[in-house]
């Protein structure tokens, strides 16, 4: 086969795959991988976020295998995302990680511990679902999360055994506790929605963590966004 | 002159609410002294208030035992910190005084003070007799060149246990009395402020003297703890320990769960009478308030009803109606209704996002925290008769979640102008600013304890 007829079939695959199943994550995986590619010193310095990066994308090669495209994407843009952050975590706690004789130094990478970004971790971590994403000072549903709940409510139709918390959370401005009712709105929001797939109303609860939780602790419009979810855990 | 035109402008922006000009709309509590020739000095705080100017020399000590354990502090330097809080004063500086406060005891040389620009003198003197402390509280008019008669105790010298804590006590007490004479209203020195002290992971909840010292962490469990609110001694506040949020109950040594239905329990508060505690619950469905039994929690009454969010209730002094919030009509506004959930009314009709309700303990002005079209947080007040609504904050970061004084004069908050939030104080126009809290870390949702 000629280079140019390679190029011809790749570009016709790829046109193919757009057009008729939604395509194969192709760039989504790939990002994903480089990520890990690059996060090789967060192997050491910080494995948690490294390991759970690295099962979500193997999850996400394995639902795309499954021509599960749009969970695929998902998981891999999850998976891309904690890699990132296991860099930028690594490389915070690189001196105390490698020198770990130093005894201050062991103090240090606590600290780093305690106020880190951990909570997308646990995030990411949330069995088989993904979160949901709302607009400032909104509990309704936009498109894109309701297409989430779809693919949340089937994982739990699959996964009959596992009960599950709705956790509602929102990002740093207003009241605190304003922000705890109306974390507790976004959360029955999602509730109601995967009811009315189906999901036995027993296997849910509810917890509104209002502003008190935040999956970014930054203070921008990007990190605001990423604070008002809601998040499905799956209880042990 | 220019502070006056300042004044103006502020009464300007009462009338257009959210106005977007930028103006220094306040002082940060600075005077700036407008000198004469005479011997005394008029000094004017922007904003045109006129403050007496006080004189209030070291405490003597009587004894030929040293003060080892901080009496001096304890005493005159308290009434310092008090009056100079207040806002009413302008305390002179030592070198500004020519009197010589210990050589003349407690007979002053009227004329030197005068010369010294004093229009008040406070003389504090003390002497230890066994476990106790006498102690001589004692107001001049130096214009007068006289003492002023005040109420008992401080119409002689008082004995108090040699303590630090009970030497405040009675100091706090001694500058109320000072600021009662001159202002007809006692001040708020001696009460408490309830607050939370935050860092990334967790919330805990503080009290604090209200003069912004005595410091005393009330939970220490490094959890989230939230929203306290003091009454009849007892502590309420909102935890996540036991997952929840669920109401909590502190008095006498204990930790007690208070409310815990299923969904929220969150920002309980004890009315005037002690009678009930209003709060939010979410068990039937979305966020409403209820009245629960002050000591076993069991509901009394659900007092709103609507698909939407109904939260931070906060008592009428009477406890006779209850301030909230509610996004009924799409966004956060403030309402009030009676204690047993009619008579509802809406009280804002401007700007989007009004939360955290607090109710003047003397009238009938409602402060609350207003985001505006910048996506910045100030504090205004509303008039619950008239609905007119005046603007306390501006261009000083983001002021949230006010908590009037017990005396209805002053309000308490949370402002970010510094950085991290710390509490501030300012009195009820806005004019005077203050910053009260004193320690480190993140100062939030301070409640002032006023019964």
């Amino acid at each position: 086969m000629s280079n140019a007829q390679f190029r011809w079939i790749l570009i016709f695959s790829t046109l193919l795959c757009l057009a008729a199943c939604g395509g194969r994550p192709v760039e989504a995986l790939s990002a994903a991988e480089k990520a890990m590619a690059d996060a090789s010193l967060a192997k050491t310095c910080a494995p948690d976020e490294y390991l759970a990066a690295q099962k979500l994308l193997e999850k996400a090669k394995s639902l795309a295998e499954k021509g599960e495209h749009a969970r695929a994407k998902a998981t891999a843009i999850a998976a891309e995302k904690l890699a990132k952050k296991a860099i930028v975590k690594a490389q915070a706690r690189k001196d105390e990680c490698l020198n770990p004789q130093a005894p201050d130094a062991i103090d240090a990478a606590e600290f780093v511990d305690e106020s880190g970004p951990g909570q997308d971790a646990v995030d990411a971590l949330s069995e088989g679902m993904q979160i949901i994403y709302f607009d400032y000072n909104q509990p309704t549903l936009s498109d894109e999360a309701k297409a989430t709940l779809d693919a949340n409510a089937d994982w739990l139709l699959d996964n009959e055994s596992v009960t599950v918390t709705v956790e509602g959370h929102c990002d740093e401005r207003g009241s605190t506790e304003y922000n705890l009712a109306l974390g507790e709105k976004r959360a029955q929001v999602a509730r109601k929605y995967l009811l009315r797939k189906g999901v036995d109303k027993a296997r849910i609860s509810l917890v509104s963590y209002g502003e008190e939780r935040p999956a970014d602790y930054g203070a921008g419009e990007a990190a605001h966004k990423r604070n008002r979810r809601a998040v499905f855990r799956a209880n042990e | 002159m220019r502070a006056d035109g300042k004044w103006l402008f502020i009464v300007g922006l009462t009338l257009t609410l959210l106005a977007a000009p930028f103006v220094q709309a306040q002082s940060d509590g600075t005077a700036s002294p407008a000198t004469s020739s005479e011997g005394l000095d008029v000094e004017v705080e922007q904003g045109g208030l006129v403050l007496i100017q006080m004189a209030i020399p070291r405490a003597i000590n009587l004894d030929s035992k040293s003060d080892t354990i901080g009496l001096t502090e304890a005493l005159s330097g308290t009434v310092k910190r008090d009056l100079t809080i207040s806002s009413f004063f302008n305390i002179l500086k030592p070198a500004q005084i020519l009197a010589k406060s210990d050589r003349e005891g407690m007979k002053p040389v009227y004329r030197d003070w005068f010369n010294s620009g004093a229009q008040g003198l406070i003389k504090i003197s003390y002497k230890q007799v066994g476990k106790k402390v006498i102690a001589d509280f004692r107001l001049f008019s130096v214009e007068g060149s006289d003492q002023v008669v005040l109420p008992k105790p401080f119409d002689g010298p008082i004995r108090i246990d040699a303590s630090v804590k009970k030497l405040r006590a009675m100091a706090h007490e001694f500058a109320n009395e000072v600021i009662g004479y001159y202002t007809k209203t006692r001040g708020f020195f001696g009460t408490q402020i309830v607050f939370v002290k935050g860092s990334r992971r967790t919330k805990e909840i503080y009290m604090m003297s209200a003069d912004g010292v005595e410091e005393t962490g009330l939970t220490g469990t490094r959890g989230i703890n939230m929203l306290p609110s003091m009454g009849a001694g007892r502590l309420y506040f909102t935890s996540f320990r036991r997952g929840g949020p669920h109401a909590f109950r502190l008095g006498s040594g204990s930790t007690r769960p208070f409310a815990a239905y299923p969904g929220l329990n969150t920002g309980a508060v004890l009315s005037p009478d002690g009678s009930s505690v209003a709060l939010t619950l979410s068990r039937d469905g979305n966020p409403e308030i209820y009245l629960l039994h002050p000591d076993t929690g069991k509901i009394k009454r659900r007092l709103t009803n609507s698909e939407a969010i109904d939260t931070s209730p906060a008592w009428s002094p009477d406890g006779q109606r209850i301030a909230f919030v509610s996004d009924r009509h799409g966004s956060p506004q403030i309402f009030v209704m009676n204690a047993n959930g009619g008579g509802v009314q809406r009280l804002t009709f401007q700007g989007d996002y009004n939360q955290t309700p607090d109710w003047n303990p003397k009238s009938g002005l409602i402060a609350f925290t207003a985001r505006d079209e910048r996506a910045i947080f100030d504090i205004f007040t509303v008039d619950v008769g008239t609905k007119e609504i005046k603007r306390l904050t501006q261009n000083q970061g983001n002021n949230e979640e006010p908590t009037w004084s017990p005396d209805g004069r002053f309000i308490a908050f949370s402002s970010t102008r510094s950085g991290t939030a710390k509490i501030y104080l300012m009195d009820q126009t806005g004019r005077y600013q203050h910053k009260l809290s004193t320690g480190t870390g993140a100062y939030l949702t301070p409640f002032w304890v006023r019964y």
